[in-house]
């Protein structure tokens, strides 16, 4: 089901009930003025009827017409002698004038002048069914339209103005980042509602934030304290690689212990400078120029290059800069070109091209695309390299973030490419 | 050469003691920021590498305290703390160099020689080791007065070797040297070999007298012959 906005929704239902209020008010209304306009016509034929008794009686039944004024009635011997009862009925009589037929009332009655029986008859033009209905069904319209006019227009000014706040907290939710120590900004507002979701939410954000914070300076701590056990460990082997008495078994050992001190010191370092990342303390911007720094990069990686055979193509731009943190810059394209290395074959190649705003790098590789919502994860490897922990990409993809940067990848024809825009998201 | 040692690690100072005396440099130490201050006011290092970590205090308050009584020892800050803020006020105060926890002795060697270097007024930009000559300032290297034409990468690790003379510097800490933190480390191994291998083969060519020791695979060795 699609999703509906709630002002629509109720004023949807608004609208129908409006509608069914109004053809119930027509029915009503129908009947209620059918009613009294029977009434008043009934009452007006029974005046009238006693008017003209009145002066029938008075003129012992011999009456000149123009006493009447109107020859609305007649007039006539009764056959029978019914019961003396007035009836009221509707009748149609043919009008030559505009051919058609014209809605009547009329009063029967049987009446007694002089000892005779006389059946009189008695009509009055009367307001048509018709126009009664058209006259209702043309003000109720008017109203209708009106009313709905008015009601769209005074829930849209108030919805809109009441549910303000909801709209602000729902916007502030969007933007809420947990690592971010950007507060959320809930306007206070008065309408209770509003106020508990504000609270539950300011709850809920601050709540799920100190976590977070908690657990960043738990790795943070728990890195910085393995920083010394570390150095005295590594500082210890390489006091005893010098051991003259050192046998080669023994030093194949050491050797061991080396690497896997190093491994440990080297992910500890990892992680430190991811949180350092996340924690924004690489502050000092500059413009760095990309071509100098790709090329001084490049040249870290000689060994792979000519070990793997791999071709180089670069498509660089001269004096493309971009503004950031020296380290940062150097460190985000130090692993997408490391990245480019490790992922590569034999006889492979690398495509890097800088532009403005844009630099571009793609590898050959043997293995399968990266599925994307893995892709930046840390610790996520596709690799089996046993020295790959898979930070780069998560470090990579922060390093975007806190700038405002894009990365995108793709996987075409055997290729990976990785694109970062330099152009900050909220200026596109 | 004197050096001001301020670690309150037992571990890690008894090993910068046994390093300082395999570099034959004098040495004193410091486990409290009351003893480094002490020491400090009462005699003049060449170095001091200071821990900034101190039970009884903050390091960094020693460089204020070298600073205002215009001394002018080289410091190296060792911290376990890799922080940017840490490192330029250090920097800023009067530190030489900051190394982070945890660092390879030949690393930390060649920083204490760069520093007492340049403390010096009429340091020689040249290191030299048998009859081998580097110039620092030109990156030339010269046997015999002769001109070898070195790699940029083979010139690093001869200066390393020639800084870290007669000791064994592991291939981790010799890898990490050259590429830094980003290359992994299986891969540099090999190419470290290849470097080295190169490296020999000039330095024979012009008959240095020096010999590069492959200890069991654990690291190289640089020795005079």
């Amino acid at each position: 089901m699609n999703p509906i906005k709630l002002l629509t929704l109720t004023s949807r239902s608004y609208m129908i009930i409006f509608l069914v209020l109004t053809v119930s008010f027509f029915g009503v209304f129908y009947f209620v003025i059918q009613k009294e306009v029977f009434k008043s016509t009934d009452e007006v034929l029974y005046n009238r009827k006693m008017h003209i008794l009145d002066q029938l009686k008075k003129n012992g039944g011999k009456v000149s017409p123009e006493v009447f004024q109107y020859s609305d009635f007649l007039f006539e011997p009764a056959t029978t002698t019914n019961p003396l009862k007035d009836r009221y009925s509707d009748t149609l009589i043919y009008e030559t004038v505009d051919n058609e037929w014209d809605e009547f009332r009329k009063l029967i009655s049987n009446v007694e002048l002089n000892g005779t029986p006389y059946r009189m008859e008695i009509i009055i033009a009367r307001l048509e069914t018709h126009e009664i209905v058209e006259s209702i069904i043309q003000t109720l319209a008017v109203v209708f339209i009106l009313m709905a006019g008015a009601f769209y227009f005074t829930t849209r000014y108030f919805s809109k103005k009441l549910w303000k706040p909801f709209y602000n907290t729902l916007q502030q939710l969007n933007n809420f980042e947990v690592d971010q120590s950007k507060d959320l900004e809930l306007k206070p507002g008065r309408i209770e509602e509003f106020m508990a979701l504000n609270k539950s939410i300011q709850d809920l954000t601050d709540r799920t934030r100190s976590t977070f914070i908690n657990q960043k300076q738990f790795i943070e701590n728990a890195s910085h304290e393995m920083q010394t056990p570390l150095a005295i460990t590594q500082s210890k082997l390489e006091l005893l690689i010098e051991d003259p008495q050192l046998t080669e078994h023994q030093s194949e050992i050491v050797q061991t212990l080396i690497n896997s001190t190093q491994r440990l010191a080297r992910l500890n370092k990892t992680l430190l400078l991811l949180s350092k990342i996340e924690n924004q303390q690489f502050l000092e911007k500059e413009s760095v120029q990309l071509k100098p720094l790709v090329q001084e990069i490049l040249t870290n990686f000689e060994e792979q290059q000519e070990n793997l055979h791999i071709n180089i193509d670069q498509q660089i731009q001269e004096s493309v800069s971009v503004r950031g943190n020296r380290v940062l810059v150097d460190l985000l394209l130090t692993n997408l070109i490391k990245n480019a290395y490790v992922h590569n074959v034999a006889h492979g190649s690398i495509d890097i091209s800088v532009s403005d705003h844009r630099f571009t790098i793609s590898n050959t590789s043997g293995s399968e695309a990266i599925p994307e919502p893995k892709l930046f994860q840390r610790f996520y490897k596709q690799s089996t390299n046993k020295e790959s922990w898979g930070l780069g990409l998560a470090i990579v993809k922060k390093i975007c973030e806190i700038n405002q940067w894009t990365i995108s990848y793709s996987k075409l024809e055997a290729r990976h490419t990785f694109t970062v825009s330099f152009l900050e998201k909220s200026a596109q | 050469m004197k050096i001001l040692i301020i670690e309150d690690e037992i571990d890690l100072l008894s090993s910068l003691v046994s390093f300082s005396e395999k570099e034959n440099y004098h040495y004193d130490i410091a486990k409290t920021y009351s003893e480094a201050s002490e020491r400090i006011s009462l005699y003049d290092y060449d170095c001091i590498l200071l821990d900034i970590n101190l039970p009884d205090g903050n390091g960094l308050q020693l460089l204020e305290t070298l600073k205002n009584v215009n001394k002018t020892d080289g410091v190296i800050i060792i911290s376990a703390r890799n922080s940017l803020d840490d490192k330029i006020k250090g920097l800023n105060l009067g530190a030489d160099d900051y190394l982070t926890k945890p660092f390879h002795f030949p690393e930390l060697n060649a920083r204490i020689q760069a520093v007492i270097r340049r403390k010096k007024f009429d340091a020689p930009h040249t290191l030299s080791f048998a009859n081998i000559e580097v110039d620092l300032q030109l990156h030339s290297v010269k046997v015999n007065n002769n001109i070898v034409n070195l790699t940029k990468k083979e010139f690093d690790i001869l200066q390393h070797f020639i800084a870290n003379k007669n000791r064994v510097i592991s291939k981790t800490s010799l890898a990490e040297y050259i590429w830094g933190d980003h290359v992994d480390s299986v891969d540099s191994f090999d190419f470290l070999f290849v470097h080295i291998k190169n490296l020999k083969k000039k330095l024979k060519q012009v008959q240095a007298s020096v010999e590069i020791k492959n200890i069991y695979g654990v690291g190289y060795q640089l020795l005079e012959i």
